[in-house]
């Protein structure tokens, strides 16, 4: 069942004279429980289409509809509301207030919502628990690692049940321990809780966690590439391929 | 180069930081609009009346002037230090691009010369705009006349702020360099990513505290009201600083216990951005509250200064009507009770006021004229004393003026006079419903000194009998009757009485008064009709006697109100000067300070942003935390004030009542006025600061 379907978006920057296109005519769509990453090099729209299915920005032609809503038609007031109920964010830089407890970062998320505090506390241990951050929920954000971090920040994203949860670099501040550990959780969230996460990265070693990687370049499709029943490993190779075929610019964003 | 960076620097900067160059502007202009005083028409008349007491306040103006030039470059650097604090990432950038520290010394150097030419410049324009409104507030204040208001500009006042202000920006620049100067590269570039530690406290600690500081704040606060009028000024001294070291617990309690008191409201808590808030005013309130204390205290003394010189003015003008009721008084000691031996070759007056006034030809300046005879009854052993009216209640009085150490009239003699001279008298000061009607038997008293009118009064509902000259007299009336027949500046009319002519008959007036009223109403005019009787009656005397022993006192309202309102003037202005210095001190340091935390959480409403929180609620938690911050030190010092203010009551009490709400008014609208117009401008510029930058 398709959850998101992307359709000819375009995003135009500049003016006419000199027009810069991060997007050019990108169609596809994402299933309900898929694992997708976007891969590309600095540059290649990645961002910028992420930004725009994360309704933060606007295409200028196009489409996508999130199940049955087109999102390029929702009012300024009805994208906050869209953007609280259906999506879920996580970012390179962790995003985590730093005045409040871990606990209290990922409440936030619910009390936006305006979640009955009784159904607040359940929600966050159980979060808690499949993200492994049970000890760590009574800390402040400057007493983590930078791994505990990102996955409180994952959980403060998963915690609201969103449709479809965004994740915009969210290796790409840890260490490699870190950064494997929490591609695991992130598996673990798609497998076991049926979570549709949407990655954008340009590390090769992310992107075979997932199992499907679309390749932008210069705001188009390159190439597309499913893991089917291969290995981790077989899909980072295949996706080695792909990348070298990119081109130096990416080569050197292994 | 540098100059064309500094510029761009500045421009860069003069929207982000609004406050800061309107903190600058409003110190210039303030300090020029007060400063000008000296040289306002009605000031400058009002000196010149009385040049002793004149220079005493003029050095002490300028001794003011150089105190609030010292409060408000404290100010300037304490709102520079946050303007250098914002910028951290500015030096950093040009520190790595290798520019030597001296010349990005020298570049803030040329900042700030602009910046302090330019506010100053501002400041001035718009203090001396502002300072025609001061003329004619400081006519108003001098109840001068207001055909003497003239656009002044004083270029000695200008010189003199620019002056003060020229050192303030020195002090700044010197404190600039040092800073550079001692920066290190590696500071600025981990500048503003080390996270905030936040320490939670004990809360039975806080607990222990709180309740400490509130029982020190109560006890300073009724020993200090209890005492008021016999406190020395070491016990004052050590309740203030009771009272301080209790608010500045008060504050690191409450910081500790809010935050825990919320968060145990779990309901309240967990909805909305409430534990975002809260967490935001906790870390607020418990890295300022050093600040927050000074800043309660600071407006704990405006509040004082603003209404008590309010009140001291009001009291004056309500005296001044009291105390003296007719234009005009002219008194005459009668010459047949003086001896003999003390007048050795001196002569005699023998006419009366009255008859002097014709005489002269002065009567005709007046529309009213009526004659009293004083009589002192001090022949006999047994003559009647102030004493022998007050009956029994003779001795409470004794006993509170001992305890006050007032001066104790009850072996004094009353003053005499008929009935049919007091109604007259009534009549011209047009309070028909205060004449009186009774026999020969009965007696009322005239008063208005503040603590023995009460006793009167007591004494009268008694029925207090007493005997004058073997005559049994019993009260007409059950109280005293508020008033005097000498005109006076304060209430000190411990008792007059009257009794009926016919008691009188036989006893020579002790001293012949004259009270009159002047045909012209006009202030002016009255002054000059002064000038005019006292020459007239003057030349008659000299025409008429030579060496007089004694002659005719005379007592003129306006000379006396004239006093009074160059003291209530001086006392309203300075009151209202440091008031106003105070409280724009105050809030512009809570604005600034709430403004540079808004550009450091900028993150983390973008964070909020990003997670989906909606806009409206955003603003609204902002809104908050502006609230309780410039709040939180004026509840405290509300409070302090209630207190305070009975303390002053009870001064300004001992020499008229008054009544303190009309000023508690002003002072509550000129508060929220200043205090709140910074509230305002400090939500406003947060909230643009906070709005996300795409």
């Amino acid at each position: 069942m398709e959850l998101l379907t992307i359709k000819n978006i375009e995003k135009f920057y500049g003016s006419k004279s000199n027009l810069t296109k991060a997007i050019d005519d990108i169609s596809f769509s994402v299933n309900k429980g898929e694992f997708i990453s976007i891969m590309g090099a600095s540059g290649s729209g990645k961002t910028t289409l992420l930004n725009c299915i994360s309704t933060i920005d606007k295409v200028t032609a196009g489409n996508i509809f999130l199940e049955d809503t087109d999102i390029t038609h929702l009012k300024r007031k009805e994208l906050n509301k869209f953007r609280r109920d259906k999506l879920g964010f996580i970012f390179q830089d962790f995003n985590l207030l730093d005045t409040l407890t871990a606990y209290e970062n990922i409440a936030l998320a619910l009390t936006i919502k305006k979640t009955e505090p009784k159904q607040i506390d359940e929600a966050i241990k159980r979060v808690a628990e499949q993200l492994g951050i049970t000890e760590v929920l009574n800390k402040y954000p400057y007493q983590m690692s930078g791994g505990q971090k990102q996955r409180v920040a994952s959980a403060r994203a998963i915690v609201t049940e969103p449709k479809l949860i965004l994740a915009d670099e969210p290796t790409g501040n840890l260490d490699s321990k870190s950064a494997k550990m929490l591609l695991e959780r992130f598996s673990y969230l798609n497998k076991e809780q049926g979570a549709t996460i949407m990655m954008v990265t340009h590390d090769s070693f992310t992107a075979s966690y997932t199992s499907r990687v679309l390749f932008i370049k210069d705001g188009k499709i390159f190439s597309e590439l499913s893991r089917g029943d291969d290995t981790r490993k077989q899909f980072f190779d295949r996706i080695i391929d792909v990348v070298t075929l990119l081109g130096g610019d990416v080569s050197d964003a292994l | 180069m540098l100059f064309k960076l500094s510029f761009s620097n500045i421009r860069k900067s003069l929207k982000d930081y609004a406050v800061y160059f309107f903190t600058l502007i409003i110190s210039v202009a303030i300090f020029y609009l007060f400063s000008s005083v000296e040289d306002q028409e009605a000031f400058r008349k009002y000196i010149s009346t009385d040049p002793l007491s004149g220079n005493a306040i003029k050095a002490f103006l300028k001794g003011l002037s150089i105190f609030v030039a010292a409060l408000l470059g404290l100010l300037i650097v304490y709102a520079n230090r946050f303007l250098m604090k914002r910028r951290h990432k500015e030096f950093m950038i040009y520190l790595m691009l290798g520019m030597s520290k001296r010349r990005v010394s020298f570049i803030l150097f040329l900042e700030t010369l602009i910046i302090g030419i330019g506010s100053l410049f501002a400041g001035l324009v718009i203090g001396i705009g502002l300072s025609q409104f001061m003329s004619a507030l400081v006519a108003n204040l001098f109840e001068a006349d207001l055909n003497a208001f003239k656009f002044v500009i004083s270029f000695s006042i200008i010189s003199r702020t620019i002056l003060y202000f020229s050192i303030t920006y020195i002090v700044v620049m010197l404190l600039n360099s040092i800073i550079i100067s001692r920066c290190k590269l590696i500071d600025l570039i981990q500048y503003g990513k080390k996270s905030e530690m936040i320490k939670q406290k004990n809360p039975w600690l806080c607990v222990g505290i709180f309740a400490v500081a509130v029982c020190g704040l109560a006890y300073a606060y009724t020993h200090a009201v209890d005492e008021a009028l016999t406190i020395t000024r070491d016990r004052l001294l050590s309740y203030c600083a009771i009272g301080s070291i209790c608010t500045l617990l008060i504050f690191w309690s409450v910081s500790g216990l809010l935050l825990r008191a919320v968060m145990s409201m779990k309901k309240l808590y967990y909805k909305g951005l409430n534990c975002f808030t809260f967490r935001q005013i906790s870390s607020k309130v418990n890295t300022t509250v050093i600040s927050m204390t000074i800043i309660c205290l600071i407006l704990f003394a405006t509040i004082c200064t603003l209404s008590t010189s309010f009140s001291y003015r009001d009291a004056l003008n309500k005296n001044l009507k009291e105390c003296c009721p007719a234009d005009i008084e002219i008194t005459l000691l009668n010459s047949k009770n003086v001896s003999a031996e003390k007048l050795k070759d001196k002569v005699l007056i023998k006419e009366t006021p009255e008859e002097a006034l014709q005489l002269s030809g002065a009567d005709k300046l007046f529309s009213e004229i009526q004659s009293i005879n004083i009589y002192i009854d001090k022949k006999t052993e047994t003559s009647l004393t102030i004493g022998d009216l007050l009956g029994k209640y003779s001795s409470g009085y004794k006993k509170q003026l001992e305890s006050d150490n007032g001066f104790i009239v009850t072996q004094d003699s009353p003053q005499i006079i008929s009935l049919s001279d007091y109604n007259n008298l009534m009549k011209l000061f047009g309070r028909e419903n205060d004449t009186v009607s009774m026999s020969n038997d009965e007696y009322f008293v005239l008063a208005n000194d503040r603590i023995i009118c009460s006793y009167l009064d007591d004494a009268a509902a008694d029925g207090t009998v007493i005997t004058y000259k073997g005559n049994t007299l019993k009260p007409a009336l059950e109280r005293h009757i508020q008033g005097t027949v000498d005109m006076f500046a304060n209430t000190v009319n411990a008792g007059v009485l009257v009794v009926h002519d016919s008691l009188l008959s036989d006893l020579k007036p002790r001293m012949f008064s004259l009270i009159a009223n002047y045909s012209t109403s006009d202030k002016d005019k009255k002054r000059a009709n002064d000038k005019e009787l006292k020459h007239m009656l003057n030349e008659w005397v000299n025409n008429n006697y030579t060496d007089p022993y004694i002659t005719y006192n005379i007592n003129s309202k306006v000379e006396i109100s004239d006093d009074m309102i160059g003291e209530s003037a001086i006392v309203t202005f300075i009151g209202l000067y440091l008031g106003l210095v105070f409280l724009i001190v105050c809030a512009a340091v809570i604005a600034l300070k709430q403004l540079s935390d808004c550009t450091d959480s900028h993150d983390r409403y973008e964070v909020l942003r990003n997670i989906g929180a909606e806009e409206k609620n955003i603003s609204r938690s902002l809104f908050a935390q502006t609230g309780v911050f410039f709040m939180l030190p004026l509840c405290v010092a509300v409070i302090h004030s209630v207190f305070g203010l009975k303390f002053c009551k009870v001064y300004i009490d001992t020499f008229s009542k008054f009544n303190i709400f009309h000023s508690i008014c002003i002072t509550a609208a000129i508060i929220v006025l200043i205090y709140g117009g910074y509230f305002l401008i400090t939500y406003i510029s947060g909230h643009s600061m906070i709005r996300s930058k795409k």
